[in-house]
């Protein structure tokens, strides 16, 4: 969609501009033309799908509801994560303002979802059937408690898939900004953030999560902070080299002749004409950061325990391959790999497309 | 080039100092709780007061860095009157004693049995010590009336006992905890300080952080090091024989092997290869099980699947890099020059194509190092080798502060040369840059 609507930009004063229908089917050619494209959303997009229909959720507003509101007082059945941010007052009352309604109404307290594609919930411990392998009641075997695999996996990529884009959003708008500023503006400003940035840069980024980790202890918000913290000075380096290119050409001389402010400039003249890369580099990131989170979870740095994060599950697992039972860890493995892969797929097959279009 | 050093060497020791301020103020905002962490979730508020004060935990962080940093020592001895220094046992075990100028008076160390008299521990030339009861002229009298006595304890603290103050010293024991009377009630930790090269005591373990440390760098650089050796030569071929067959099977074949081979996350490739070479197949062990830190050539069948892990997504990282760079330089026109004017294709590859292709991926192997340390912790948590990495880890996990300062010291170091390292080979491999 992004595509879509970055075609829309330049389009846009054209005569002739395409039907917004047509500019969509576009952008999506390119991923079934290139069959490396093509191979990675078809990973990706099954995760997706099974993101989204692990459990009735998706089409229940009870759901939606208690899931939206974790962390207030009463309901909320599942354990919000300690620390996660719902420590400023005037906050937490908003939430109970909003919350305690809403949950009233559609009854959401004690809303148990119906595992759909995930076929149990991925707390239900069955008893007497531990570590066993695949079979036709688990597909994928169950673990040294009884759990379902596939159930915990299919949960599991609930937490990756909304951490991993969220926090290179962020980390976006914070090193897109930067990068546009630094390389707008110059001179002093452009050499000091430049320095900064350097020396963050040099600073070994595993190192980084397990300082932020280890000090903030492990939840999503600060898995979210680290990956961004690690990724602000990579955006913020690529957009200024961009930005410096971009700088150059006409129509910015044009809009400043114009008196636009350099805001506008920034964010309206020259960031939409160095999408490409910068699209080419968040999906890559993406995948930079399903790594990072996956790392982390291996790590014991990850989501806090009852979550069903998969690099926790494959550091579960990984105690018991040597112990004739490698199911746990070698699917929780293939499930990070496929999505790291597919969104590495995605990026070489558009950067390869953009490469023909030049 | 030798302005560009200097001024490289300068960035590396500002990025040093910063580093390890950021680290100390991350580590000091942190909820966890040293004593806790050490002792036990059961211990009362007394013994963890006790413990911070034994360790100097209780003092402001501020106090905490400059002693990691300046050390300790000297103000320690401006207290007692005399030098403290360490010395080395015949082990090599190094402990702190005062050390009187005068040569006639032997090194000593202080205790009280109960708060009111003081005795002197005096080490004999060959080791073993001697207790001497000291007078009572000794103690001395403070701004606020008290009577103090300044000296060095027996687990080697500068302290300060106060006369009659009836402080109780708690320790946690092989028997137990232990309540010792006569305590001191100030404690300075000894240390060198950083500047002096000594890293400090890892709090957790409560050993000299250089003593583990170094052993743990040692591995971990030869770890490091073989993978490197495959990695270098290996990818730069298959790079080279992608980058010349652009477009067919053979470029296909490795690009798409290399994608997965580099997207797939250390310890997802790690557990893929262990369960098919040493589960399934049994070729291979799966985890590295030494009997001492030092010994990893011990059983080098070991460290195969850990160098394999490694190996795996530089392999890949690094062949993408030369093969872009290959494509791009047979694109150029000089090298159609060459085609035209009919030389050997071999010819125009190993003496046009080849010194240019390979200026990207020799810089890009050096930047690269923060990532295959992220790779190394992962790889050795996963094997349980003994490094580095694994080390960072367990200090960060325990919150070892002085232990992830001294981790954070080496790797920046690292880092920051092998950048230096990659800058002068790009210098030296491209002439416009180096006449210029």
């Amino acid at each position: 969609m992004t595509l879509a609507k970055g075609t829309a930009a330049i389009a846009g004063p054209v005569a002739s501009k395409p039907s917004r229908w047509k500019r969509v089917r576009e952008s999506l050619g390119i991923l079934v033309r290139s069959k490396t494209a093509l191979v990675g959303a078809v990973l990706i997009g099954f995760w997706l799908l099974v993101a989204l229909f692990a459990d009735n959720c998706l089409v229940s507003p009870a759901c939606w509801v208690q899931t939206a509101c974790q962390g207030t007082p009463p309901g909320a059945s599942l354990s919000a994560g300690e620390g996660g941010g719902n420590g400023g007052s005037p906050l937490a009352s908003l939430q109970q303002g909003v919350c305690l309604p809403l949950q009233s109404i559609t009854g959401a307290g004690d809303f148990e979802p119906t595992p759909w594609l995930s076929r149990y919930d991925y707390r239900e411990q069955f008893r007497g059937e531990y570590r066993e392998g695949p079979s036709a009641k688990h597909w994928l075997g169950t673990d040294s408690r009884g759990r379902d695999i596939w159930a915990r996996l299919a949960y599991g990529s609930r937490p990756i898939l909304t951490l991993a884009p969220l926090s290179v959003f962020i980390a976006l708008a914070i090193g897109g900004t930067l990068g546009l500023v630094a390389g707008y503006y110059g001179g002093f400003i452009d050499e000091v953030m430049m320095r900064v940035l350097d020396a963050m840069i040099s600073f070994p980024q595993v190192l980084l999560y397990l300082v932020i980790i280890a000090a903030l202890g492990p939840s999503a918000f600060n898995v979210v902070l680290a990956i961004v913290i690690a990724g602000v000075p990579g955006i913020a380096r690529l957009v200024r080299g961009l930005t410096l290119d971009v700088k150059t050409r006409d129509y910015i001389a044009a809009a400043q002749t114009r008196g636009e402010s350099p805001w506008y400039i920034m964010f309206v003249e020259i960031l939409p004409n160095a999408r490409g890369p910068i699209i080419i580099d968040a999906m890559l990131r993406m995948g930079y950061a399903v790594f990072a989170i996956g790392t982390l979870g291996f790590l014991g740095l990850g989501l806090p325990p009852p979550s069903p994060d998969w690099g926790s599950i494959v550091n579960a697992g990984k105690k018991l391959i040597l112990q004739g039972h490698p199911w746990e860890a070698l699917f929780g493995s293939m499930a990070i790999a496929m999505v790291v892969v597919g969104l590495n797929l995605i990026a070489d097959g558009l950067s390869e497309e953009g490469r023909r279009y030049q | 080039m030798i302005k560009f050093l200097i001024r490289r060497f300068i960035f590396l020791i500002v990025t040093l100092f910063v580093v390890s301020i950021a680290v100390f103020a991350i580590s000091e905002l942190a909820p966890g709780n040293i004593a806790r962490n050490v002792l036990g979730n059961t211990i009362t508020p007394a013994q963890e007061a006790s413990f911070n004060q034994q360790h100097g935990l209780d003092d402001t962080a501020v106090v905490r860095y400059l002693r990691w940093m300046l050390g300790s020592d000297w103000q320690a001895a401006s207290r007692v009157g005399h030098p403290v220094r360490q010395i080395e046992d015949d082990r090599g075990r190094a402990s702190w004693w005062v050390v009187p100028e005068e040569a006639s008076v032997l090194p000593y160390r202080n205790f009280s049995p109960d708060g009111e008299t003081m005795y002197k521990l005096e080490r004999q030339p060959d080791g073993s010590t001697r207790e001497v009861p000291l007078g009572d002229e000794v103690w001395q009298e403070n701004e606020q009336g008290e009577m103090v006595y300044w000296g060095v304890d027996r687990e080697g603290r500068a302290a300060k006992w106060v006369r009659g103050a009836g402080e109780e010293e708690q320790t946690l024991t092989k028997a137990g905890w232990t309540s010792v009377p006569g305590a001191p009630s100030d404690y300075i930790p000894l240390q060198k300080g950083l500047l002096r090269g000594d890293p400090g005591m890892s709090t957790y373990a409560r050993r000299p952080v250089a003593e583990v440390l170094f052993p743990r760098l040692v591995n971990t650089l030869y770890l490091a090091g073989i993978a490197f050796l495959f990695i270098m030569p290996l990818s730069l071929l298959f790079g080279v024989i992608a980058g010349l067959n652009e477009g067919n099977w053979i470029d296909r074949l490795l690009s798409v092997t290399s994608l997965v081979a580099t997207a797939t996350p250390e310890f997802a490739s790690g557990v893929f290869l262990i369960v098919v070479f040493s589960a399934w197949l049994g070729w291979l062990p799966g985890a590295v099980v030494l009997p001492g830190d030092t010994s990893i050539f011990e059983r080098p069948q070991m460290l195969i699947l850990p160098i394999a892990t490694l190996m795996l997504v530089e392999l890949g990282y690094v062949m993408r890099v030369t093969r872009a760079s290959m494509v791009e330089v047979m694109r150029a026109n000089y090298i159609r020059t060459a085609v035209l004017k009919g030389l050997p294709f071999w010819r125009i590859v190993w003496k046009h194509a080849l010194r240019n292709a390979l200026m990207a991926p020799i810089t890009v192997i050096m930047l690269h190092v923060n990532w295959l340390v992220g790779g190394i912790v992962v790889v050795e948590t996963l094997y349980g080798f003994p490094g580095l990495g694994r080390y960072i880890l367990e200090a960060g996990l325990n919150k070892d502060v002085f232990a992830i300062e001294a981790a954070a010291m080496v790797m920046v170091i690292i880092a920051v040369t092998t950048q230096m390292i990659a800058d002068m080979i790009y210098v030296y491999l491209n002439p416009r840059i180096r006449f210029a």
